[in-house]
């Protein structure tokens, strides 16, 4: 099997971004697929860039922020990002791209155990899917 | 006296109506440019027309649908000095680049499936429609007036530009992407400047009485204003209805649907996001069940989504 | 079977609304000979409008056509109407009525001016547009010009854009008229009617009472005798809203139809392979291609054959006269369609007047919100160039799982290859004789088109035949009145 998923991870710093640090602090594997990206708050990220992953290569995209209702730094970013992310899915389902290649999660600071679960069980979940192009496979 | 050819590509004949109705424009541009090519308008034939060597200006209208239509577009423009892309379809495939998510044979199909289809011979010997693309995929065109059909300040733009070439040679000033470089949005007359826009959820047109003072983003109903260039003078909005994004990006080579899924996005029920949670913001964006219709309703042929697409299905 | 060949093509025939050709055939003694009509390009509508807000469908299905994107607008509103089980309040109905009289003046004198004036006026020449027509005839190229001018103007007023513009929502409309635009409504009105007597005066005086135009009446190369199809009101002439009538050649009563859905009845559509468009028929009688009783003909002609009389004192005058000087009806010479437009172009302007005096435009709703749905709506409507039918399934989310669009110009399309392939023996001695067609039977043939006024942008959103390139990659096919390829090269 040569084929091995890209994840582009959009981690905001304030929270799962922490996590990951954590996770390395504490020793915690997580699948090296996965690659992260800081942004200052899940807010920051546009449908623009969830899709230029995917053009650039990766097969699922992973955004990680802080959780609701309360925990934004910036008020609300966490709450744009799930309104985005909403409107992106329903934008792959018609375009016939699977809708789970794209996740949300609330992951806090001091969460690092579930970051690792949630980028293994993506990654799998990726893996099952198979590529997203439809030559590479 | 200058040449000026009008080519269709696939047209809907609104951008051949939007120029002949300019009246005293037109006849001001004739005193110039004489017409050697309009096939709606002037009793030419094509055959003649490509006896011509080179043309001073083309304004090519349309997408392009066929092989044929591609040739001859790409064999028309080389003769051209100035090539003008007008109107949505040839600047981003317009409302048909809608089909572009599908190949030829599934939109035919589309037909095929609800009339008597009398012989079936798979060796089909009728020429093949190529994939559905913009004149601007094919050809770099010197201007772009976008609009379905171009609104009143691009065709002002493109008189004024035709004028002052004919005058002076140069093509000045030189204006790539015609219309204004703001947002529709920015000079609404139903715009509330002071207050930043909230949506009070989703509506769909058929569930409200359009109020005809209001934002119609503010009354829940989808407008594409924010992520739409100023090519007109809100004509939609003054009789009432939400801008439906002919217009397409405020700067060329943004994706308009993207950027305004980002605008509704960050509008719905700010105020009340915390109450609601996720659950009841996902319901009200559930009532849109169409996401490519309506944000995309004019330029998905030039959209990272379309790319997207074509990645998936291994094209 | 090679002895049959392309003989000749017209390529494309200029001045008709979008890029088409005319495609002969003859077998090597030119005893059977056809001619197909074919439109060049393909954009699909019917794929595009799945997956759609059905309430959207206005606004995009108009941009099938920018000549008369007022109609598919209007239709398309009738079907979602249908779709939600509303009933638009009078104010809105007699505003979607009045839009609609607008898009028929407008193309009409679109028509007439940039067409049918020239064509006729200009008979027998080689290049017969108004370019030319204008140093030759100022004073009526130039009135024909500032109608358009006044009606852009108007339609811009009440309705924000000149095509493609919002109208209509679910049951109602978006905006209802003030009395100022009632106000200017009136003022174009009393500016067109003035221009329109003076086309009128050129058109009576140079065409109707020329001996040329009798002759050509009585020309058996323009005569259709086929089943006319149309709405009426009370044996009313109606573009809006009414029965769906049948009559046969010698103006009996074959069908009338209430319920728009009910179409299926009365029009079967073949598709062949070796054509993309499909081929409207009257389905009781079967598909027979180049004959007239499985052919049905809508438009101006047809609409003034199914009914007895038009609204309104002048233009029923006018519609006596044309019946009067072409020996009664059912009306079958092509070249009538001109005068047809012409008399509809007076009808409008009096229902346009008397409905600018109406004063439940002024008053009331403009939308009906009572919900009564239905997974399907058909609606039909009278655009210019005749019949226009959409036709739209739903899921219960309200979006459109299957689109049908018939438009009239292919409704006509077996009409044109049955009136041509009649022309076309002629062209064929021509050319076997001097080895090319003479002008006046191309003029002939280009004539026979424009009469029909074929959009082809309308007809385009589902068909596609033939090459540009007409010597290379291209595909002639003969077929016979099932249908059958005779031969294929």
């Amino acid at each position: 099997m040569s084929w091995k998923p890209k994840i582009v991870a959009f981690f905001c710093k304030w929270c799962a971004g922490a996590a990951a640090e954590t996770a390395g602090v504490m020793r915690l594997r997580y699948d090296p697929s996965v690659t992260p990206v800081i942004v200052p708050c899940t807010g920051r990220v546009t449908p623009s860039m969830i899709l230029s992953a995917f053009l650039n290569g990766a097969d699922g995209v992973l955004i990680g922020g802080c959780h609701t209702p309360n925990d934004c730094h910036y008020v609300a970013g966490n709450f744009k990002a799930f309104k985005r992310v909403q409107l992106v899915k329903k934008l792959l389902e018609e375009i016939g791209v699977e809708p789970e290649r794209l996740r949300l999660e609330w992951i806090s600071a001091t969460e690092a155990p579930k970051l690792v679960r949630v980028v293994n069980e993506f990654t799998e979940e990726i893996r099952k899917l198979g590529p997203l192009g439809g030559k590479r496979a | 006296m200058l040449k000026l050819a009008v080519l269709p590509g696939a047209i809907c004949g609104g951008c051949d109506v939007a120029l002949a109705s300019l009246g005293e424009r037109l006849a001001d541009l004739l005193r110039y440019y004489e017409i050697v090519y309009w096939p709606t308008v002037v009793d030419r034939k094509l055959t003649d027309f490509l006896k011509l060597s080179s043309i001073d200006v083309l304004v090519h209208m349309g997408g392009i649908s066929t092989e044929e239509e591609a040739k001859l577009a790409r064999e028309v423009s080389s003769r051209a000095r100035v090539k003008v892309s007008l109107g949505s379809c040839s600047v981003y495939g317009g409302i048909p680049g809608l089909n572009s998510l599908y190949k030829p044979i599934e939109v035919y199909e589309a037909i095929a499936s609800q009339v008597d289809v009398r012989s079936k011979n798979s060796d089909l010997e009728l020429p093949r429609p190529i994939e559905y693309s913009a004149y601007t995929d094919i050809v770099e065109p010197d201007v772009l007036a976008p609009g379905c059909p171009p609104g009143s300040i691009v065709l002002d733009q493109l008189f004024d530009l035709l004028l002052k070439y004919a005058e002076t040679g140069r093509l000045e000033p030189r204006i790539l992407l015609l219309g204004d470089p703001e947002s529709l949005c920015n000079k609404c007359p139903r715009n509330p400047k002071t207050t930043k826009i909230t949506m009070p959820g989703i509506r769909r047109i058929f569930e409200v009485k359009l109020d005809d003072n209001k934002c119609f983003l503010e009354q829940g109903v989808l407008c594409m204003g924010p992520a739409t260039r100023a090519i007109c003078d809100h004509s939609c909005i003054k009789a009432n209805y939400p801008c439906t994004g002919c217009g397409g990006p405020i700067e060329w080579g943004v994706d308009s649907g993207l950027s305004h899924m980002s605008s509704v996005a960050s509008a719905l029920m700010v105020d009340r996001e915390k109450s609601v949670l996720e659950a009841g913001l996902a319901r009200e964006l559930d009532k849109i069940r169409d996401v490519t219709g309506i944000f995309y309703r004019y330029t998905l042929r030039k959209s990272l989504t379309y790319k997207l697409r074509k990645l998936r299905v291994g094209e | 079977m090679s002895e049959y060949r392309l003989l000749s093509t017209l390529d494309p025939v200029t001045l008709v609304e979008g890029v088409a050709r005319v495609v002969i055939v003859t077998n090597s003694d030119g005893s059977d000979v056809r001619a197909l009509y074919q439109i060049m390009e393909f954009r699909g509508f019917e794929k595009l409008s799945v997956g759609r807000h059905v309430e959207e469908m206005p606004r995009i299905v108009s941009a099938i056509c920018g000549f008369c994107s007022w109609s598919h607008h209007l239709v398309s509103g009738k079907v979602v109407d249908a779709v939600f089980g509303r009933k638009p309040p009078v104010r809105a109905e007699l505003t979607r009525r009045l839009v609609n009289y607008i898009q028929i003046l407008d193309s009409h004198l679109l028509h007439f001016a940039f067409i049918g004036l020239p064509d006729l006026a200009l008979w027998g020449e080689s290049q017969r547009d108004i370019v030319k027509l204008l140093p030759r005839s100022p004073e009526v190229a130039s009135t024909a010009l500032k109608t358009r001018t006044v009606l852009k103007k108007l339609e811009k007023k009440l309705v924000g854009k000149i095509q493609h513009g919002p109208l209509v929502v679910p049951g109602g409309v978006a905006r209802g008229l003030t009395r100022d635009d009632l106000d200017e409504l009136d003022k174009a009105l009393k500016e067109i009617s003035s221009h329109v007597d003076v086309l009128y005066k050129y058109f009576d005086e140079k065409i109707i009472r020329s001996g040329h135009f009798k002759k050509l009446l009585e020309s058996e190369e323009f005569t259709m005798r086929a089943l006319s199809m149309g709405l009426v009101r009370n044996n009313l002439l109606e573009h809006y809203d009414g029965v769906l009538r049948v009559i046969d050649s010698k103006g009996r009563v074959l069908h009338e139809v209430t319920n728009p859905a009910q179409y299926t009845d009365i029009v079967g559509e073949a598709l062949f392979d070796w054509n993309y468009s499909t081929l409207p028929y009257y389905k009781p009688a079967g598909l027979k291609l180049f004959s007239e009783g499985s052919t049905l003909v809508v438009g101006p002609l047809a609409r003034f054959n199914v009914i007895d009389k038009v609204p309104g004192e002048r233009a029923n005058w006018e519609y006596k006269r044309l019946i009067e000087y072409s020996g009664g009806k059912p009306l079958s010479n092509v070249l009538l369609y001109h005068w047809a437009r012409l008399v509809e172009i007076i009808h409008s302007i009096e229902a346009l007047t008397d409905l600018s005096e109406d004063s439940r435009l002024l008053e009331g709703d403009t939308v009906d919100l009572t919900n009564s749905p239905s997974p399907r709506g058909v609606g039909v409507i009278e655009a210019p160039r005749g019949i226009l039918l959409h036709d739209y399934s739903v899921k219960d989310d309200f979006t459109v799982t299957r689109a049908r669009i018939i438009s009239p110009t292919t409704f006509n399309n077996m009409a044109m290859n049955t009136n041509l392939t009649r022309v076309s023996g002629r062209l064929v001695r021509e050319v076997k004789s001097s080895s090319k067609p003479s002008p006046e039977t191309v003029s002939i043939i280009e004539s026979i088109i424009r009469s029909y006024d074929p959009c082809n942008s309308c007809a385009t959103h589902c068909m596609r035949i033939g090459d540009v390139e007409i010597t290379t990659s291209f595909s002639i096919v003969v077929v016979n009145e099932d249908g059958e390829v005779l031969w294929r090269g």
